[in-house]
């Protein structure tokens, strides 16, 4: 009753979940293009490519992709051996275990000659499976707490997958295991088959049910609550009476279920009490509930990755890469590769800015979890302006080097999704944080041309304390103000009225940091479009390092932006400047 | 002699040609190149967190350092922006200290032994100009040809000690090795204008239409760069140029290994010049026929 009510209710939240992930690869928007396009246009769109691909040559290269990358998971084996040998047993191992045991009641009859899950080949190979998946998750949990990288980005939801998965596995095999050892069942099967008025506890008087106890004892791992004299006569008649009453017609040995025969004699010391709490009646309703609440969670997890990628993985091979033919399959492209990520952190592994994220705290900068961020952006969750902030940050120290989709197991045009972020970040109104801290400092109000210069001249003290990084950062103390720098620099020579254009020119920058005139110089246009030349540099006869100070006030304007304070556990350069 | 390559984030996917091509002419002149996964050099974020470019750039000279292997790069921006970052390390142990604390949960130190060489101070230091002249099997028939340096390769010229930062000479005589004559150009040291691309990308088109006039004015039928960077806004930039009706026609940009490999017998296909914006296969017109044995 409570096997069938809840084998329901898990497979009504299971399709109701599954519609729900379908419905959002026609309506979530990502990127600029997608904007315009209706449900239905795209619905429409996908029902017209994916039959033009179906009959087209480009079925083949859906095949091959299907072949090596879905069934064979080529990428993953190139990417890394051992996470390939984790996800193919885990994969392959629950297939296999979904097709010869989880449906075996009502689906395997017809397709298996013979078919009894206690009889061999399929006990074993139960345990073959069962084994298979169990070294997965075996080696999961090991990748997750060796790789550092991989530790630090599992989220609730890969450790709720791995729970539930390894639930469902441990629970499968102590009950099987409970089953082997108990006597309950034994005395069951025996009633049901030989003769209802057959007890255990009256072996004594019945030398048949006496051999067949001991042959059973001996072989099959049953625990009896005493334990019955064996001798080989005994054992052989056993045997006899075994296949008289056809119990070897149905039962093969355990030991061939070698997980849970192994399983059985370790608990075999505790068997007695196990079986009187009834071990095996919460082990089987840990199990199924673990298994129905599995495929009730499944289109809410990870798990779902198992239908989304693969989908991915072959519609990305014949979509052109990033400009696909219909705009409106584009869109369902990008939304459907949100879900096919199954957050296995490959790319953030392999990132180019990855360790970025160790100087920047900002997970927004590691693709597994720009990809999460996307994700809320196109589903138009709230987000404040500082989450907005940092999200642009992610996406913009992004050096688009590509690495991150040549790795990705679920083929997910991951660079082609990092432009999309920028165009919905753009229309949130949040640019490239280079721009960002630009435009605040160009706001920033100067002083009056009139006002006395000595009261800024403390906060000049400070500024000099934000220049920190680089090496003699505040040597703009040296400047005496000769203008080399300024007529070096081929910026200021693009303009006829440079001073117009720019605000302050180099020499004029070097002067007002040494004035203290911080708004000044952080909102010199020169600041901003300096080419990072280094002729400045490279000419000043004082040594001053122009442009490296002109990319210090570029990282005081960005901390502004921040709102964070000035860099610490940097010590402070010494006011000769020279450490 | 063996390096490892610092290939930098826009080689392999916008430039896959200058790894080929750089890969060909260094198997060639015996010059073994290691793979590694670096990480970005750091020098894009080094506008928003200058620590966070030291460590990037750390990260790298240790990766390197780790397999006791010197390293180079084709990229004059990465080129840059490792030396400098190297030079940093060397003068503040402070920021030394930080980023080896940064670095230990990777099991990776940085000891600072390691040398960091571009690709042209290789060719002309390492391999030298004679063994190149040798490896010139089909030299061209002067062609006319605009160096381009590249910033970071010359300043500043204390950290980087590529060459003289004011009259560098050492990649005119290096595309002179196969037979082109490097026009006079006093210009050929200035910046292209890529780092402001997408900043201030009218100001980048400026100083490229600049460095363009400037090469055609000096009698320059081609431009050629080792640069990533200066390659993108020779090629890519200048094609949007052409488009805008900023420049009349085209100069197209050779990527060095590229010039250099075409004389030593490998085929415009092979060095990846069919992948420019911009077609320079022309250039093989200008090589001299070579008498069949």
């Amino acid at each position: 009753m409570l096997y069938t009510a809840s084998l329901y209710i898990a497979l009504l939240i299971f399709s109701v979940g599954c519609l729900w992930r379908l419905w959002t690869w026609f309506t979530l928007r990502v990127g600029d293009s997608a904007q315009n396009e209706t449900a239905s246009r795209r619905i429409v769109a996908a029902v017209k490519g994916i039959l033009s691909t179906l009959f087209s040559g480009a079925i083949f290269t859906m095949i091959r992709e299907f072949v090596f990358n879905v069934l064979l998971q080529w990428k993953i084996l190139k990417e890394n051996p051992l996470r390939w040998c984790m996800h193919m047993l885990i994969y392959l191992g629950f297939i296999l275990l979904f097709f010869l045991h989880a449906i075996d009641g009502t689906y395997s009859h017809p397709f298996f000659n013979n078919f009894y899950s206690t009889l061999n080949p399929y006990l074993s190979l139960r345990n073959i499976f069962g084994a298979m998946v169990i070294a997965g998750i075996i080696l999961a949990v090991y990748r997750r707490i060796t790789i550092k990288k991989l530790r630090s980005l599992t989220s609730p939801m890969d450790k709720y997958a791995i729970i539930i998965l390894a639930v469902i596995m441990l629970s499968g095999v102590f009950l099987e295991a409970s089953k082997i050892v108990s006597h309950q069942s034994f005395e069951r099967m025996l009633q049901e088959y030989v003769h209802p008025d057959l007890y255990i506890s009256d072996y004594e008087e019945d030398p048949y049910l006496e051999a067949l106890m001991a042959y059973w004892q001996e072989d099959y791992g049953v625990v009896f609550p005493s334990i019955i004299d064996v001798d080989e006569e005994k054992l052989e008649f056993g045997q006899r009476v075994n296949d008289e009453f056809l119990c070897s017609s149905c039962h093969s040995r355990p030991s061939s279920a070698f997980v849970s025969y192994g399983t059985a004699k370790l608990i075999s010391p505790a068997a007695n009490t196990l079986t009187r709490f009834g071990a095996e009646v919460w082990l089987w309703y840990i199990h199924f509930l673990a298994s129905f609440i599995g495929l009730a969670y499944l289109p809410f997890s990870k798990f779902f990755h198992i239908f989304s990628t693969p989908v991915s993985l072959v519609a990305n091979s014949v979509m052109k890469q990033t400009h696909d033919s219909q705009p409106a399959n584009t869109a369902t492209r990008r939304a459907m590769e949100l879900d096919a990520c199954m957050h296995c952190a490959t790319c953030s592994i392999h990132c180019s800015v990855g360790q970025i994220y160790k100087t920047m705290p900002n997970t927004s900068i590691l693709p597994s979890e720009k990809i999460i961020d996307l994700k809320r952006l196109a589903s138009r969750k709230e987000m404040d302006s500082g989450e907005l902030q940092r999200i642009s940050e992610g996406a913009y120290i992004c050096t688009s080097c590509h690495r991150c989709t040549d790795l990705c197991p679920a083929g997910i045009n991951l660079q082609d999704l990092w432009f999309c972020i920028r165009e919905d970040l753009a229309r949130h109104g949040f640019a490239e944080p280079f721009v960002q801290a630009r435009e605040k400092a160009l706001r920033l109000t100067k002083a009056p041309a009139q006002a006395p210069l000595i009261p800024y001249t403390p906060e000049g003290k400070g500024m000099r304390d934000e220049l920190l990084l680089s090496s003699q950062s505040n040597t703009f103390t040296h400047c005496y103000r000769c203008v080399t720098c300024s007529n070096e620099c081929p910026v200021v020579a693009c303009f006829d009225d440079p001073v117009k254009a720019l605000g302050l020119l180099p020499h004029q920058i070097m002067h007002a940091l040494g004035l203290g005139l911080r708004q000044e110089t952080l909102s010199a246009r020169m600041v901003w479009d300096c080419v990072t030349c280094y002729a400045c540099q490279e000419a000043c006869p004082q040594g001053v390092k122009v442009a490296d100070i002109l990319y210090e006030l570029r990282n005081i304007s960005y901390r502004d932006v921040k709102g964070n304070s000035p860099v610490k556990g940097v010590q402070k350069v010494t006011s000769k400047g020279n450490v | 002699m063996k390096f490892a390559i610092f290939l930098g984030c826009k080689i392999p996917p916008f430039q896959p040609q200058y790894e080929s091509s750089t890969r060909l002419i260094c198997n060639a002149l015996g010059v073994e190149l290691v793979n590694e996964e670096f990480n970005c050099c750091g020098y894009p974020v080094r506008h928003l967190d200058y620590y966070s470019y030291i460590f990037s750039a750390a990260r790298n000279l240790a990766l390197a350092e780790n397999r006791g292997l010197d390293l180079i790069t084709p990229c004059k921006c990465c080129f840059g922006s490792l030396k400098k970052a190297q030079h940093i390390l060397r003068e503040r142990s402070d920021i030394l200290s930080r980023v080896n604390e940064n670095l230990a949960d990777e099991n990776l130190e940085y000891q600072g032994e390691l040398r960091v060489t571009h690709l042209l101070e290789l060719l002309y230091h390492d391999v030298g100009l004679e063994k190149i002249k040798q490896a010139v099997t089909r030299p061209f028939e002067q062609p006319r040809v605009a160096v381009h340096y590249g910033c970071h390769a010359l300043r500043p010229s204390k950290i980087m000690g590529f060459d003289n930062p004011e009259h560098p000479q050492k990649f005119d005589q290096l595309v002179e090795a196969t037979g082109a004559v490097s026009v006079s150009l006093n210009k050929k040291i200035q910046c292209c204008g890529n780092p402001l691309w997408e900043k201030n990308s009218e100001l980048s088109m400026l100083f490229a239409q600049k460095r363009i006039n400037q090469a055609r004015a000096a009698g320059a039928e081609y431009l050629c760069v080792a640069c990533t960077y200066c390659q993108i806004q020779f090629d890519t930039v200048q094609k949007i140029m052409i488009s805008e009706e900023r420049i009349p026609d085209p100069l197209p940009s050779i990527l060095y290994p590229q010039l250099l490999g075409l004389c030593m017998g490998f085929s415009a296909q092979e060095l990846g010049m069919d992948s420019h914006d911009l077609d320079s296969r022309d250039i093989v017109s200008f090589q001299k026929v070579v008498p069949s044995a």
